[in-house]
């Protein structure tokens, strides 16, 4: 074969790229979509390198109920949330291995709800969705994908390394200004928190976190990916950690029970919010400060953050770097999320 | 569809890679290993089945070769000695001793297709008449899986052992090479039934990179996909919705569900026997067309001569005409001279062999009632035919000028309809199922129940709708050139590179897009690989 045509088959495949790559852009879903709260992870990735001390873990509740900017409020805490919708401890362990491509940080938080939720691959692709497509292509990304696959028994490989494949379908909804809205990462000034801004009063059911010995049953899937995380992190001299918030259905001491017996076994530290005589220390009132019944709102993520700031700077070595040079961003970023929160207050 | 899954993909570019990365004299073991690998993956331990109808042609061959060289040694060792008589006493005795190989290959190999294909159709009739005899005697149904592409193999390996027998091609004297030749992987599942004589030798040769194959063949799987995921696969939405709710609807929307039913099953079966020429196209390997435009034909033999070309081909080659030139038929044929005059001497045989022949068709298809149905109305159809030209013949009609122009159009027509009539057999859950929704269609042709929107409701929105029906004027205006002797690929690859590549951008992002495939669907099948 001549060189002429070596470029012809290479030149093809690249306009090939140009396109498919143009065209998976535009059938994406974007954070208004379909998929509300698409992680912006380019915000992660352009980070300054080993800037972030403290990483967190966890699905929904974890989005809205830690706000990395009031930790920097607060302790100069840099921090970045990365969780996502329903996130299960196998997508968190590949989360973790890709985050460490990016930052060396001192503690990692892991939510206590994973140790007990049923995950089950099948039926939650929109979650991995969530998870997957918002990462780059990294080794971590490849072999969270195969393990997705092989837990699926209708998923597929290509539908994730190439997403055009999978939301193709997308075309009857696209209009023509769909065309040119193609950007998929849309700068994240609250560092993965969700912000909420909306109040749904609840109260306290009767029943709630009621004090028991009993002990809830550990999901047998998750706990050896908990394991996995905290070998990586003790490997690397990585603090670890678990957290709770107050979910107001899922929440049991039977949880509280079995996550502390969890962390005592790791020797880890076992932060529980959902027990109700913290509420108080931290101002946290379910009347107010929730927006659903198993999620807090931005008011409640900031108090609890504030908490969780004093204690992470008590407990750990973790460094102020508000007087650091180039931090000026999470100052002008704060000060957007406080506007928010006070505008609507 | 197996050809756009990941694995299939992956072990192609494997394939391919290793293809033509090895001695060129070692490709056809790629091929062998691939192609047993495939059909591991696929049909598991069915793969016996293979090995054992690989095994006893392979061997039927051989020794049918050494009896024609046993015979032939001798009349040439003691040619001067022997009398006539001791000559056809030796090519008897061989050609019994040829005979009874054959038998026992075919045998052998029409008995597994038999007992797996066709044990649970034949079992209740055998019941049901043995319970005439004795009503103890009954026996149980078998509970086997159909090894997949049986069909297929079948009866490319028993053509093999009729050409040796016939000693129109020398055995094949190399079991490996020949075993590549029953399983090669891309046609095993759904044909081409292809000819030892066209195919092995392509399989056993060398074959260097070459741009163009790879070109050609690849635009060639773009096209199979085409026609399977964007056309096939979305009408089929229709045609389960109109078949599935037939007496909703107007017999003329319930035809109209035939004419997209024929669509289907045509984009579906074509589509991937062009994903599978492509492959093999990309290897250097010509797989013959299977599909010649059948639905421009201009009468059900012409029909016939482009639809599933490689079954009508081999039914014609080794049943059709041994039937015909049959001692019973020819007798048959003289009695009927006799009595009904010269020409019914001559067409008789011919009647009866086309009747059994496209019977057999049917059968071949599947053990159900509905497809001996499909294959008995096309010898009908063909008996008529038969029988018209005969008549017309006669009586010295003929057309020319424009007439002829209309008759040829309305021949066309006229015979698309009688295929898709035909296809309501194909379609249909059973043979009464069939007769029921053909009843439907013209008895109510017109007067069906149109309430609720029904008529206008066949299960595709305005959208999909939309690309149905460019996707198929694509495919007819490919068609229609390729009718007129247009090389389309060829004619492509002469256009100014710009325009070329955005075709074949286009063509590819078509597809992507508006493909019917992915987790929000149910995956199709290819409906041949069923047979």
């Amino acid at each position: 074969m001549n060189t002429k045509k070596v470029f012809h088959i290479l030149g093809f495949i690249f306009c090939l790229c140009l396109v498919f790559g143009y065209l998976t852009r535009v059938f994406l879903p974007k954070s208004k979509g379909e998929l509300d709260y698409l992680p912006k992870t380019k915000t992660f990735y352009d980070q300054p390198k080993n800037t972030i001390d403290v990483l967190f873990f966890g699905d929904s509740t974890f989005r809205n109920g830690i706000s990395p900017l009031i930790l920097w409020q607060t302790a100069g805490i840099t921090s970045y949330v990365r969780a996502t919708s329903r996130q299960d401890p196998m997508v968190a362990y590949y989360y973790l291995l890709e985050s460490l491509e990016y930052q060396t940080p001192k503690v990692v938080v892991l939510e206590g709800q994973t140790l007990f939720l049923d995950y089950s691959i099948d039926g939650r692709e929109i979650f991995y969705r969530e998870a997957i497509d918002t990462i780059r292509l990294s080794a971590a990304k490849v072999q969270l994908i195969f393990q997705v696959i092989k837990g699926s028994s209708n998923q597929t490989a290509s539908s994730y390394l190439f997403p055009l494949l999978r939301f193709h379908t997308r075309w009857k909804e696209l209009a023509f200004r769909d065309l040119l809205d193609i950007d998929l990462h849309p700068y994240d000034y609250y560092r993965g928190h969700g912000v909420v801004l909306k109040r749904v009063p609840y109260d306290l059911p009767d029943s709630y976190m009621a004090a028991n010995t009993e002990m809830a049953a550990y999901n047998e899937y998750s706990i050896p990916y908990h394991e996995r995380i905290i070998q990586v992190c003790k490997q690397k001299q990585i603090e670890v950690m678990y957290l709770d918030f107050p979910l107001l259905e899922l929440s049991s001491y039977a949880k509280h029970n079995a996550g502390k017996k969890m962390a005592e076994k790791h020797g880890l530290l076992f932060l529980d919010y959902s027990v109700p005589e913290v509420f108080s220390r931290v101002g946290f009132d379910p009347s107010i400060d929730m927006w659903d019944i198993n999620h807090i709102n931005s008011y409640g993520a900031a108090k609890f953050s504030r908490d969780l700031a004093n204690l992470l700077d008590a407990q750990f070595d973790l460094p102020d770097r508000r007087n650091e040079v180039g931090m000026q961003q999470w100052d002008s970023d704060l000060k957007i999320f406080l506007e928010q929160l006070s505008q609507d207050e | 569809m197996i050809f756009t899954t990941d694995p299939f993909i992956a072990f192609m570019l494997i394939v391919f890679l290793a293809y033509f990365i090895v001695r060129k004299k070692d490709q056809w073991k790629v091929l062998l290993i691939a192609s047993y690998l495939f059909y591991w993956w696929l049909a598991k331990s069915a793969v016996i089945f293979l090995v054992i109808s690989t095994l006893s042609t392979y061997l039927a061959g051989i020794l049918m070769e050494k009896v024609n060289l046993q015979q032939a040694a001798r009349l040439e060792k003691e040619k001067t000695s022997l009398t006539d008589k001791a000559i056809n006493a030796i090519k008897k005795s061989s050609s019994i001793q040829k005979s009874l190989i054959i038998v026992a290959a075919l045998l052998i190999n029409f008995g597994i297709l038999g007992v797996l294909k066709y044990g649970n159709f034949a079992i209740p009739i055998l019941n049901n008449f043995l319970s005439h005899l004795s009503p103890n005697i009954k026996i149980s149904g078998l509970n086997l899986l159909l090894p997949l592409g049986i069909s297929f193999y079948t009866f490319q390996s028993c053509g093999y052992v009729i050409d040796v027998y016939r000693a129109k091609i020398p055995a094949d004297r190399h079991l490996a090479k020949y075993a590549l030749f029953v399983s090669f992987f891309p046609q095993i599942v759904q044909g081409p039934i292809s000819r030892h004589s066209d195919l092995a030798h392509q399989l056993y040769s060398s074959h260097p990179f070459d741009y163009n194959r790879l070109k050609f063949g690849l635009q060639l799987v773009l096209w199979g996909v085409f026609k399977k995921l964007v056309i096939a696969d979305r009408v089929v939405m229709a045609v389960d919705q109109i078949f599935g709710n037939y007496p909703e609807y107007s017999g003329a929307v319930v035809f109209l569900g035939a004419i997209l039913y024929s669509i289907q099953i045509y984009c579906d079966f074509s589509g991937g026997i062009d994903v599978i020429r492509g492959i093999a196209q990309v290897m250097g390997i010509d797989v013959m067309e299977n599909f010649r435009r059948p639905y421009f034909a201009r009468s059900i033999e012409d029909f016939w001569r482009r639809w599933h070309i490689s079954l009508s081909a081999w039914m014609r080659d080794y049943v059709f005409y041994p039937l015909s030139f049959s001692r019973v038929l020819i007798r048959l044929g003289k009695k009927a001279r006799n009595i009904l005059g010269k020409n019914s001497g001559h067409v008789l045989p011919s009647l009866v062999a086309t009747t059994v022949t496209f019977v057999l068709v049917g059968i071949w298809h599947g053990p159900l009632w509905k497809f001996v149905a499909f294959g008995f109305y096309h010898s009908l159809l063909l008996n008529i035919g038969m029988i018209a030209g005969m008549v017309k013949q006669r009586i010295k009609i003929s057309a020319s000028g424009q007439f002829q122009k209309i008759t040829r159009w309305l021949g066309g027509v006229g015979t698309y309809a009688l295929v898709c009539i035909g296809w309501y057999f194909m379609r249909a859950d059973g043979f009464k199922a069939a007769l029921r929704i053909l009843q439907h269609t013209f008895s109510q042709f017109l007067t069906g129940s149109l309430n609720s929107g029904a008529a206008l409701n066949i299960g595709l929105d305005d959208q999909e709708i939309a690309v149905l029906v460019f996707s198929v004027l694509v495919l007819l205006l490919v068609e229609i050139n390729q009718e007129r002797g247009i090389q389309v690929r060829h004619k492509i690859s002469q256009m100014p590179i710009a325009l070329r590549w955005g075709l074949y951008l286009a063509a590819i992002m078509f597809v992507v897009i508006f493909g019917v495939y992915g987790i929000t669907f149910t995956e199709k099948g290819f409906i041949y690989m069923g047979f």
